[in-house]
């Protein structure tokens, strides 16, 4: 080994010319060769590409049934058209289910209308009681929840089990700023987790495709691309939360208990929480109630219809000879048909807008309680992710109002051309009652509606929808690595 | 080389860790600083790393004020712990080049680390060896072995022989003699009364912060420096006048 001449200019200069850019990939590659030979990259590796591949091929198999269930709902809704057949309607599943499920299992998978009543169908999921009770494994859960975990075992030691070893004192020892010494951990533990998640999602894709899944059509790569990036994003908010308690803590052991509590209130409780919470705040009648609620007033408005309507059945009757409580609705009597109208018409315009504004009102608070459980939700990066992902995966909460809607319309429709033609009346007499329904004369045979569709949104509207949340998702990134680095560069190293 | 003007350290709590200091370890020069526990030995190796920030006074590396230029001072001082306790996945080699890029060496041979392992007296199969399995004593060779490869004109070493078997010590001891031949400038603490009179050049007592002692080799030829330490640390013996301790 060289002697060191103390004043030597060439040790001056070798030493300036060594100590620059050098000494921060020096840092990543002791980072990532540390992360890479410790037991929490094989455990990593093998969660990656156990979960990700698997999970994607049986989300896929469960995507193609739902698919062909589909298919022939469509086939018995073409069947029966003529009939009842628009009157009901059925949802496409969402192809990028098989990476983020969202309300796919939970929202109804169709719905049957009928005057006045709109009947949802049962959610896709009903019947696999397993899956009700703990929940499908999907790409969003493995991000979520797993890779989350798995971030935090990472970053637990990168800072306070340095200061443990005392290695950091060595390094803090060479000339090298602490900030390198923080990009180095920050980009070294990144490359490190985000290697083997690209490698198991890219397998889970090569899957995907050799089953026959749509992955080039509709925008459904774009899509996975930017859940894939997102994906990054949320793993590194999750690396840069551990290594700002790492830097705060001087034991691992008190990290690692910190991060897993934080990692419980950030993961399983605040996204449930947040619900709880905007349900105190801003409370929401259950479905159940409101359609109790218009089933009432429907049953009210029609005996009040009825009361009206009972003194001209009863004088056609009279008129007609016929027997007491024999009473008919006599289409043949323009008339009759006509004073039945007058009576009629402004009950049920009355009872369709008292409908419409239950409805209404049920729709707007639910809405506004629905915004506040978001917001208070966005507290957690695991929430914000969820977001995302399920927005661009067409099955999150944009998509679910949106199917709402779409049935709203679809009914609207089915009420103008079919129910607006139609009469229902309910005479009752001292314990007697006499219902009498069909098509109004006059008024033409109702017209077969057209049938329900559905469309996701496109590609431009999921990305407007989300990017407030994938900024949001950066900000907390910014701000955990602004608060890491303050917390490292006032660390005083005794 | 390493010089100490009217070092003083008060940390938030109010505790005066040190108290002017004064003191400077010329090149091929081994300095050792004695003294108990929490007498303000480690404080002055940390602010001499700029670990922590003087209250006041400056510490200087090579000329340069470490407080206003910790980079560049840094370039100058290699430093070894009393816990050495490096990265336990990473092999002894792994380690030593780790340490070296970090201290600015590019392009070392494989060679060249065994050479330098050799020196400290690491076994050969420990060379290839996670740290991991080293004993305490290994560590510390590897860690001297970090320093040296650094090849940097100061040293600041704290409590190096702490832990260490005899045997050990002896070698470390040998070492730091041939560092001091090689003209480099070595401050040490320790609790080591035998191996600082051993091997310093000069030897300093911190009592509470303040350096109470200087001694030189020629002077401790005639002084009892066992007896000197416990009479100060037994507070028998007051400070001596500054140019005492200067001189």
């Amino acid at each position: 080994m060289a002697k060191a001449d103390v004043q030597s200019p060439e040790l001056n200069q070798t030493l300036e010319a060594a100590i620059g850019p050098a000494s921060f990939l020096t840092l990543l590659q002791k980072e990532i060769l540390d992360l890479v030979m410790s037991v929490r990259f094989i455990v990593l590796l093998m969660l990656c590409v156990l979960l990700i591949p698997l999970s994607l091929y049986v989300n896929a198999q469960t995507y193609e049934r739902w698919l062909a269930d589909y298919n022939e709902q469509l086939k018995i809704e073409s069947a029966l058209r003529g009939s009842r057949g628009g009157w009901s309607g059925t949802r496409p599943p969402s192809p990028l289910a098989v990476f983020a499920n969202g309300i796919e299992t939970s929202l109804p998978k169709g719905f049957s209308i009928q005057p006045n009543q709109i009947q949802m169908d049962k959610p896709r999921s009903y019947g696999d009681p397993i899956y009700e009770v703990f929940g499908r494994i999907d790409f969003l859960f493995v991000v979520q929840a797993v890779l989350s975990l798995i971030a935090f075992l990472f970053a637990f030691d990168a800072i306070s089990g340095e200061k443990e070893m005392g290695t950091l004192r060595l390094c803090l020892a060479n000339a090298v700023p602490r900030y390198k010494i923080l990009l180095g951990k920050f980009t070294g533990g990144m490359l490190t987790l985000a290697v083997p998640f690209l490698i198991a999602t890219g397998l889970g894709l090569i899957i995907l495709t050799a089953t026959g899944y749509p992955l080039f059509d509709q925008n459904l790569g774009t899509k996975v691309l930017l859940m894939v990036i997102t994906s990054i994003v949320y793993i590194g908010t999750f690396y840069l939360l551990g290594m700002l308690i790492s830097s705060l803590s001087h034991q691992s052991k008190t990290t690692l208990i910190v991060l897993m509590l934080i990692w419980v209130v950030l993961v399983l409780a605040v996204p449930r929480l947040s619900i709880i919470v905007a349900g105190m705040i801003r409370p929401v009648e259950s479905d159940a109630v409101i359609a109790l609620r218009k089933k009432l007033l429907v049953e009210n408005i029609q005996k009040e219809k009825g009361r009206a309507l009972k003194d001209l059945y009863f004088e056609k009757a009279r008129q007609e000879g016929l027997a007491e409580g024999a009473l008919t609705f006599d289409a043949n009597d323009p008339e009759f048909v006509r004073r039945r109208n007058e009576i009629a018409k402004p009950f049920e315009a009355r009872m369709r807008d008292e409908l419409a504004k239950i409805d209404e009102d049920h729709q707007r608070k639910k809405q506004r309680q629905l915004r506040l459980a978001r917001n208070i939700a966005r507290i957690s990066p695991a929430s914000v992710f969820a977001y995302v992902m399920t927005d661009m995966a067409d099955t999150g909460e944009t998509v679910k109002m949106r199917f709402f809607d779409a049935v709203r319309r679809h009914y609207d429709r089915v009420d103008r051309l079919v129910f607006s033609r139609m009469y229902q009346d309910l005479i009752m007499d001292e314990g007697h009652y006499w219902r009498f329904g069909g098509t109004l004369p006059g008024e033409e045979r109702p017209e077969e509606p057209p049938r329900f569709e559905f469309r996701f949104p496109e590609i431009s509207e999921s990305l407007a929808h989300s990017l407030p949340d994938v900024a949001l998702l950066v900000i907390y990134a910014l701000f955990f690595f602004i608060a890491t680095h303050m917390a490292f560069i006032r660390y005083d190293v005794r | 080389m390493i010089e100490a003007i009217n070092l003083t350290k008060r940390y938030e709590d109010g505790v005066l860790a040190l108290d002017s200091l004064n003191l400077k370890v010329n090149p091929g020069e081994i300095y050792c600083l004695l003294g108990a526990n929490g007498a303000g030995k480690t404080t002055t190796i940390n602010l001499f790393l700029n670990f922590i920030p003087p209250t006041s006074g400056t510490p200087l590396i090579n000329g340069i004020d470490v407080t206003r230029d910790p980079l560049e001072a840094k370039k100058y001082v290699a430093y070894l712990s009393e816990n050495v306790m490096l990265y336990g996945n990473f092999t002894a080699r792994q380690n030593l080049d780790f340490f070296a890029k970090l201290g600015g060496k590019k392009n070392l041979k494989k060679e060249d680390y065994y050479m330098v392992m050799r020196e400290v007296g690491l076994p050969e199969r420990a060379f290839e060896q996670r740290v991991k399995e080293f004993s305490k004593g290994m560590r510390q060779k590897l860690g001297i072995a970090i320093c040296m490869i650094k090849d940097a004109p100061a040293l600041l070493l704290d409590e190096p022989t702490a832990g260490l078997d005899p045997a050990s010590a002896a070698e470390f001891i040998e070492t730091l003699k041939e560092l001091r031949r090689r003209g480099k400038a070595i401050l040490m603490s320790t609790h080591d009364i035998f191996r600082a009179k051993e091997i310093a050049d000069r030897v300093g007592i911190m009592k509470e912060g303040r350096k109470v002692m200087e001694r030189t080799r020629e002077e401790l030829e005639y002084e009892n420096l066992e007896r000197l330490y416990l009479d100060y640390m037994r507070g028998g013996l007051g400070p001596e006048p500054e140019e005492r301790r200067a001189s």
